[in-house]
């Protein structure tokens, strides 16, 4: 849920698990951790590609 | 004969960041009122433990960077937090022993953040947290 920002609180990027009596908010307010994102992120558009080699034969 | 010699490495952490670096004095003190239990009959004072009030006092260099000690307090005026307190930095973090006991304040309240300029000096900030559930971490 969050994760590490700051050296002071461990390795930067690992996963931030509070103990008891922490105080989330202050930790976030100046840097020190920040929420990890759970939502995947979107997929690209799809973008269709002609790829019909047929000849025009109304010519 | 003295049988610690700790010539600089106590270990602070405060709302989990660890602030060993800028820290220069910690003075844990764990205190109880001490009621008085003597009744008619006894020839001496008799004495319980009444309620804990116990209290950090913590001095630091003022950094006002990023994530140093300015950062690291100022969030925590008039609000509370944990507070561990060791002989030096655990070999695990967060795993203390009976050699280095981490002595822990939870919901430790910070009322004010004095911050002391002089001149030719580092500025500091002299802290102290009241209060609070005191443990002694030896696992």
């Amino acid at each position: 849920m969050y994760v590490i920002l700051s050296e002071r609180i461990g390795t930067v990027g690992a996963k931030y698990t509070p103990a008891p009596g922490v105080n989330i908010d202050a930790l976030i307010a100046y840097g020190f951790i920040g929420l990890s994102s759970t939502t995947k992120a979107p997929k690209s558009a799809k973008t269709e590609t002609d790829t019909d080699t047929e000849t025009d034969t109304k010519d | 004969m003295a049988t610690s010699t700790l010539l600089s490495n106590p270990h602070v952490l405060i709302n989990s960041v660890n602030m060993s670096d800028q820290c220069t004095a910690a003075n844990f003190s764990i205190d109880y009122a001490q009621l008085t239990a003597t009744a008619f009959g006894d020839v001496d004072n008799k004495y319980v433990k009444g309620l804990g009030d116990h209290s950090v006092t913590l001095s630091f260099y003022g950094s006002f960077a990023a994530t140093e000690t300015w950062a690291t307090l100022n969030g925590l005026v008039g609000t509370t937090t944990t507070i561990i307190v060791s002989p030096e930095a655990p070999a695990t973090p967060g795993t203390y022993s009976a050699t280095n006991p981490g002595m822990t304040l939870t919901g430790t309240f910070l009322a004010s953040l004095p911050v002391n300029f002089a001149l030719g000096e580092l500025n500091t900030m002299d802290v102290v947290f009241t209060g609070g559930v005191y443990t002694l971490d030896v696992s």
